[in-house]
């Protein structure tokens, strides 16, 4: 099932396979956690968020592998 | 411009839509195991971290390793609205329920209605805002909107669980939520023909209005908005014409989604393409039952409904890190059915669209939860009353209104220096106060309101009259010719 169903013209983001995109986003998530403890003062919230905002794109398209993510200090 | 002269755009179903394919693409049994994995994990973090739940399991006798089915979920205790009101007063201003560390809330909705006590509040991590965002994207999505559409909610900006989870859903599949639900009708026609839309929420009552202002203003909507692509809403049920006359009137399809603060604060189901109405017959609304383990049980007995029967809604959170909830009684009423119903070919079970009511007394208002009994006491401690009757109906602009009906004791009456403007004044100053909405007084003689003295006649001071409203439709002449 092509990504692009509600959105046909983007045919670039098409040829991106499920695994491909999987693996993207978990080295987005990874980037961002490191990121928002970068002892950076402006850095680390907007990070968080990219963070957070990476777990949500992962909680659909890898959502096994997310069950057992958890806040990040708990 | 006549409703009934269109065609109602719900005729036909279009084909299925996807936006998250590996997620929408699960078979049941997948599923399933999705759901199982999750709650596991969920109840032993939980019993592990919560306070809140940890008691309450404890209390009843149940530990984590006896979840082991979907089934064992029954064995868990029910969490009702008193018991996270109790709960806040406990330990303010979360509750003990929270369950991360406080610098981690980085959000909160309140549950709507009445102010202190009632209102619940719910946290949210950055990982729980951004997921009310991922689900409210997917009704969207299912209804056709996509990233260049502009799209747009008339709710006003407050502390409900409404603005946070349609400004990061309409972002997330669309674009462009501009804000109309702080102004006046007239003001956010104009916005509307000023910035133009592909596609809007309106709760009915207020979809009603605004249709009725377009007809007084000469405004075609399918001609002011061609591309207009869907109108979402949710909050209040509808009788199947109404749907009917507002897609012939919009020239869109009309879609319905069921949120609310205690399913994340943000919609956990929601139609398919069949819209709110196909043929004439009500749609689905698709459990997110990814994120969501529902019960629709009998209230009395607490066993699952049987297909096409109705009962309460139970909402287990199997995603939420802050404020979460195991077991939610809503009380909310609504018909089940088994996703094998709905020939659109999702995995996911559903209920009926338009007609999720109470099974208690409380009432919707404009968007706020209302509980007659509270304003009862509201208004009967004032002790120049002798009794009140109100009525919520659809009004001249064809939007929801409250006419509250009150008879002075005799005595007070005809006391001297007794203002009856002030006293007007202040109830429904109060009123609005504890409830959000404002109501039109009316003094009326004491014979013609019903009189609630003994303890075996139960007081009824409310009526709803919207079903009928919504039935006759949105036109000037119709709505006054409904007023009673």
């Amino acid at each position: 099932m092509s990504v692009t169903q509600v959105q046909p013209e983007d045919a670039a983001s098409a040829a991106m396979s499920q695994a491909e995109i999987v693996e993207r986003l978990k080295a987005i998530h990874e980037h961002a956690k490191a990121l928002a403890r970068s002892g950076h003062p402006g850095m680390e919230p907007r990070a968080a968020e990219i963070m957070a905002l990476s777990y949500a794109m992962l909680w659909s398209e890898a959502p096994f592998d997310v069950v057992n993510v958890l806040v990040d200090d708990e | 411009m006549s409703a009934s002269a269109s065609t109602s755009a719900s005729l036909i179903a279009p084909p299925r839509r996807t936006f998250y394919p590996a997620l929408e693409h699960l078979s049941r049994e997948e599923v399933r195991a999705l759901q199982l994995k999750k709650l596991r994990f969920h109840v032993e973090r939980l019993y592990r971290t919560n306070p809140f739940y940890r008691e309450k399991w404890e209390r009843a006798g149940v530990r984590p390793e006896q979840i082991r089915t979907l089934a064992d979920l029954k064995r868990l205790p029910l969490t009702t609205k008193a018991d996270v009101v109790n709960d806040q007063e406990l330990v303010p201003p979360y509750g003990a329920r929270l369950g991360v560390p406080a610098d981690r809330v980085w959000e909160i909705t309140l549950s709507s209605g009445t102010s202190g006590k009632g209102q619940e509040i719910h946290a949210y991590t950055l990982r729980d805002a951004h997921m009310r965002g991922a689900l409210n994207a997917i009704g969207w999505a299912w209804a056709g909107v996509g990233r260049r559409d502009a799209t747009i909610f008339h709710i006003g900006a407050t502390n409900s669980a409404s603005v946070g989870c349609m400004m990061r859903g309409e972002r997330a599949a669309a674009r462009l939520p501009y804000l109309v639900g702080h102004a006046g009708f007239e003001e956010r026609l104009q916005l509307m023909l000023r910035l133009g839309l592909d596609a809007m929420y309106c709760m009915p009552s207020a979809l009603n209005g605004l249709s009725l202002l377009c007809e007084q203003k000469g405004i075609d909507p399918r001609r002011a908005w061609p591309n207009l692509k869907a109108i979402m809403t949710s909050a209040e049920p509808w009788p199947v014409g109404w749907v009917e006359r507002m897609e012939a009137c919009w020239g869109t399809r009309v879609y319905e989604e069921y949120g609310s603060t205690q399913t994340m604060g943000t919609y956990g189901m929601t139609n398919c393409e069949k819209g709110a109405v196909t043929g004439g017959q009500r749609g689905s609304l698709h459990f997110f039952e990814w994120s969501f383990l529902y019960e629709v049980v009998n209230p009395d007995t607490g066993e699952d409904v049987r297909p096409g029967e109705e009962g309460e809604l139970l909402v287990t959170h199997l995603d939420k890190e802050a404020s979460p909830l195991v077991r939610f009684s809503t009380r909310d009423r609504m018909r089940w059915f088994p996703h094998t119903e709905c020939a659109c070919g999702r995995t996911l079970d559903f209920v009926e669209s338009g007609t999720i009511g109470r099974w208690d007394d409380m009432l919707k208002i404009k968007g706020m939860n209302v509980w007659p009994h509270e304003v009862d006491q509201l208004v009967l401690a004032h002790l120049e009353l002798d009794e009140y009757q109100a009525r919520i109906f659809i009004g001249d602009k064809a939007r929801d209104e409250v006419e509250l009906r009150y008879a002075l004791k005799p005595q007070a009456a005809v006391a001297p220096g007794f203002d009856r403007a002030a006293f007007e004044g202040t109830v429904v100053g109060e009123i609005k106060a504890a409830i959000g909405i404002t109501v039109r007084a009316r003094e009326v003689a004491s014979e013609e309101l019903p009189h609630f003295i003994t303890p075996d006649k139960k007081s009824r001071r409310w009526t709803d009259e919207r079903q009928a409203g919504l039935a006759r439709g949105f036109s000037a002449t119709s709505t006054k010719a409904g007023r009673s």
